[in-house]
């Protein structure tokens, strides 16, 4: 059962979760995308990131493969692959709520 | 000033004031004063005159406990330090829980950019902090009453005001540490509503005070550690230690002469100028008023030739009220239980409020009594042709308790 600071992610937190998506990825290589596929709205700073990095490794929603002297390459586990999903549904349903109630479609 | 010359700071707030501690060391880089890299020491910052510039510090909390003598000592992990260097921030120092970073890069993103996430890293030392101070209780607790073998044999063996100061001076440490946690605590609060830290603000209000109260509680720690060192240092030199042949007072038990009785013809105390082995110490207290500490070794020769070679030692409280010494024999009571080597003994009703007796681990026979406010504890070795065994000196220590 997540911890109750888990149970709805931020948005940085939800990104980082994307970025994984992808494949392994060390920290540094996931702020990047992050970056690039927001066009620079989403900036992880360094301990924003170090902090995210460790919650979802504690939470078992990453999973450490690789060390190569700083650099740490984790993966998303099924875990994290969940609780993405489930973010991805909640902000969907945010979403849906917004335009009925007479939002612009985004 | 001369550069290159380092300036020691005294330090304006605590570790855990993240605003004051960044704003000041940005402050004083901006008056040519440059952090020295791991220089924090007993309250003081070194510092390295140069020219004023603009660099910006944060203060991140260790992710696990940092310490100089924790397994993976105090400087951050591999991975915080290459994180933070990519996005220009280079690693300056420790204080207390946290690493500090800094940067003079204008463009380089600040390290948190996430007030939630954060609060979660505030949590996280939050929940540390608490948790090492109620352990730190628990171990109090259970150091006295374990370890001193219960508060008041401790009170006594080191003096009832002593006790007192060091509780308090533990207890205004500890509080030191629950605001820590309670600062944290606001701190915590103000990101989750999703406000951001001010870098800016002025150290210079609560210095005065935050000095004070840090100088008020390093001068009595010190005061306490002359205090012990004096109490150590009296015991090594025997000082408040006489003989009882030199002992001008009298004593309220029965002594090896006494116990032995009447018929006895002679007495020689065995190494009678050693206070290792002869000794009488007496002291008052607030929690008892009258204490002695007894010990007599000594040969005692009858008319009929024989001779007996007794060890006989007293430990006498005459205490402020009657549950004070119910209380106190409670504690020697449970130390025999609790220690594993003490035997019960055979004792007669000795008609007292309370007695227990037990061979000891250096087997002595040992009578531990109760009558009123008095609680005596004595342990005696005795050798010769006639035995002289608990038996006989039990009821001879108890009637001279009067």
């Amino acid at each position: 059962m997540p911890r109750k600071a888990m149970e709805t992610l931020t948005e940085a937190m939800f990104y980082v979760l994307m970025a994984f998506r992808r494949g392994p990825l060390c920290g540094t290589e996931a702020a990047a995308w992050v970056e690039e596929r927001t066009g620079g709205r989403v900036r992880l700073g360094p301990a924003t990131l170090y902090t995210v990095l460790g919650k979802f490794e504690k939470e078992r929603l990453l999973r450490e493969v690789l060390v190569e002297g700083r650099k740490r390459t984790y993966v998303l586990t099924e875990k994290g692959a969940e609780a993405y999903r489930g973010e991805l549904m909640r902000l969907q349903a945010c979403l849906r709520d917004a335009e009925a109630e007479g939002g612009e479609k985004a | 000033m001369t550069e290159g010359k380092v300036v020691t700071r005294l330090v304006p707030c605590p570790a855990w004031d993240l605003e004051g501690m960044e704003s000041w060391l940005s402050d004083l880089a901006g008056a040519g004063l440059h952090f020295q890299q791991d220089s924090f020491l007993l309250g003081f910052a070194s510092f390295e005159p140069g020219e004023s510039r603009e660099v910006r510090y944060r203060l991140e909390p260790g992710r696990k406990r940092l310490s100089f003598w924790a397994p993976e000592g105090d400087i951050p992990e591999g991975e915080a330090l290459e994180l933070h260097a990519a996005r220009g921030w280079e690693y300056a120092g420790r204080r207390g829980q946290f690493h500090i970073y800094r940067t003079e890069d204008p463009q380089a993103p600040e390290p948190d950019t996430d007030p939630a996430v954060q609060a979660l890293a505030l949590d996280a030392l939050r929940r540390r902090l608490l948790s090492g101070w109620i352990g730190l209780c628990l171990w109090f607790v259970l150091y006295w009453v374990l370890a001193l073998r219960g508060v008041l044999n401790a009170a006594l063996a080191l003096g009832s005001g002593f006790l007192l100061f060091t509780l308090l001076l533990m207890l205004a440490t500890g509080l030191g540490d629950l605001g820590a946690v309670r600062s944290l605590g606001r701190l915590r609060r103000r990101l989750r509503l999703g406000e951001e830290l001010s870098h800016r603000r002025d150290w210079r209000k609560r210095r005065r005070l935050y000095w004070g109260r840090r100088g008020l509680l390093t001068l009595l720690w010190v005061l306490w550690l002359a205090l012990l060192l004096g109490k150590w240092m009296a015991e090594v030199d025997h000082r408040g230690l006489v003989l009882p042949v030199d002992y001008a007072g009298s004593v309220p038990f029965a002594t090896l002469r006494e116990l032995t009785g009447q018929e006895a013809v002679g007495y020689e105390s065995a190494f009678a100028r050693d206070l290792d082995f002869n000794s009488v110490r007496a002291w008052e207290d607030p929690l008892a008023p009258e204490n002695y500490d007894w010990s007599e070794h000594a040969r005692v020769t009858y008319a009929d030739g024989s001779a007996l070679n007794g060890d006989w030692q007293v430990e006498y409280h005459r205490m402020a009220s009657v549950p004070l010494a119910k209380l106190l024999f409670r504690e020697f009571a449970l130390r025999v239980r609790l220690e594993r080597w003490s035997t019960p003994m055979e004792c007669p009703d000795l008609g007292l409020d309370g007695q227990l007796a037990y061979r000891s681990r250096n087997l002595l026979s040992t009578l531990l009594l109760r009558k009123g406010t008095v609680v005596v504890r004595a342990y005696a070795f005795f050798s010769g042709a006639t035995p002289f065994q608990l038996s006989d000196w039990g009821p001879a220590l108890a009637e001279s308790l009067g």
